[in-house]
């Protein structure tokens, strides 16, 4: 998930900005459009499967 | 003026009337006249309307029966769970042969009106659909084999019954994790496709129109360990939204601290789609809080939500206890 980053401890949650602190709203988002473009599919391709069997 | 009782009564009876309506309808509908048709009886109403909203594009009709006490959250009415008879909220827990078979009398001609059927929480609602002959849609987003967690005899059934379904080509199974596919297949030998929730029924994204950073934990104390030290700028999710919060306050939150209960969670789908920025605790992190008696995945297995005796197996891989967590989350990457 690009949207995510793990912390070691919470102190560096509290230190360090998320790497999306770096970016606009819209710079951001573009990011994870590839994301969300891959599990779109993947679930379409599940539906298909399912509904070539019907 | 309408009390809240007569209000509740009122919902009811809508309900009721609105199952009734779908049952004559679904009955009076001809198979192979129409699109495919499919039917949905599910106790987690997020994962089956994330499916729901490609389904049209597949060429599938759903019809979606929710026993959820979440029918809030994708319903403006009707938001108790559907008063389904045999197989309900107050009765799904209890579910065996019996209430299978109480199940498909009740509903035999309403069943056969469907050209398949979609399960994904639990998996034991498959058996409802037994002995029509009509595929199945099984999709796992947490372990699978609830209610039967603690009754080897109907686990074992289940198990043998999707093989079985498996073997005649009429089983689509997917998991929406990593951890749960493996799971799936670590007790059933099958192989789930990875099809990760969507959870664009949202139609919501990050706009970061606000400095907040808000912590979602089920653990006080790392809560408060986050919150109180003085150069924090972390709130808890009360301190933020007050009770409950829209997804629209959400998006506006600059960053999210999720401190998860349980391996995957349907929120940290709806988060990744809707771009909404995410920190988790790393897996060594996770090490250290476990190792010193803190009660994060807490609800990793059911073993856990029961409060059952943790059994470990002998297998180095998969197990229904605590001690599964390292496997589960060494594998979970989407």
């Amino acid at each position: 998930m690009p949207n995510v980053r793990t912390v070691d401890s919470l102190d560096e949650a509290i230190q360090e900005p998320h790497p999306a602190a770096g970016f606009s709203a819209a710079e951001w988002l573009g990011r994870t459009d590839d994301r969300n473009r891959i599990v779109r599919l993947g679930r379409a391709t599940l539906l298909r499967n399912f509904a070539e069997r019907l | 003026m309408l009390g809240p009782g007569l209000v509740r009564e009122a919902a009811s009876l809508l309900q009721r009337g609105q199952l009734a309506f779908d049952e004559a309808r679904a009955v009076r509908s001809r198979r192979g006249k129409r699109r495919a048709r499919v039917f949905s009886l599910d106790v987690h109403q997020s994962v089956i309307a994330d499916l729901a909203v490609a389904m049209p594009e597949a060429g599938l009709d759903v019809l979606r029966w929710s026993i959820s006490s979440h029918n809030h959250i994708n319903r403006k009415v009707q938001i108790a769970p559907d008063p389904v008879s045999v197989v309900n909220a107050y009765t799904w827990k209890s579910i065996d042969e019996n209430m299978i078979d109480a199940f498909q009398d009740r509903y035999s001609r309403f069943l056969q009106s469907f050209d398949g059927f979609v399960v994904c929480y639990p998996f034991a609602f498959a058996e409802l659909f037994r002995g029509l002959d009509r595929p199945l849609l099984a999709v796992s987003a947490t372990r699978y084999e609830v209610p039967y967690t603690l009754d080897p005899k109907q686990w074992n059934r289940l198990n043998a019954y999707l093989v079985d379904i498996d073997s005649k080509g009429e089983l689509t199974l997917a998991a929406n994790n990593v951890a749960d596919r493996d799971y799936v297949e670590y007790f059933t030998g099958l192989k789930p496709s990875l099809a990760p929730s969507v959870c664009d029924y949202l139609q919501v994204s990050w706009s970061a129109t606000t400095d907040r950073r808000v912590v979602f934990s089920r653990v006080p104390e790392l809560e408060r360990a986050l919150v109180d030290e003085p150069q924090s700028t972390w709130q808890s999710a009360h301190a933020a939204f007050g009770g409950r919060y829209t997804w629209s306050q959400l998006a506006t939150t600059a960053e999210v601290f999720v401190i998860p209960y349980n391996i995957s969670t349907m929120t940290l789908f709806e988060l990744a789609t809707a771009g909404v920025p995410v920190t988790v605790p790393s897996k060594k992190l996770f090490a250290e809080w476990i190792e010193s008696g803190i009660d994060v995945l807490s609800e990793l297995s059911f073993y856990q939500v029961v409060s059952h005796p943790i059994i470990q197996t002998t297998s180095a891989g998969m197990t229904s206890t605590t001690g599964g967590w390292h496997v589960l989350t060494s594998t979970t990457r989407i």
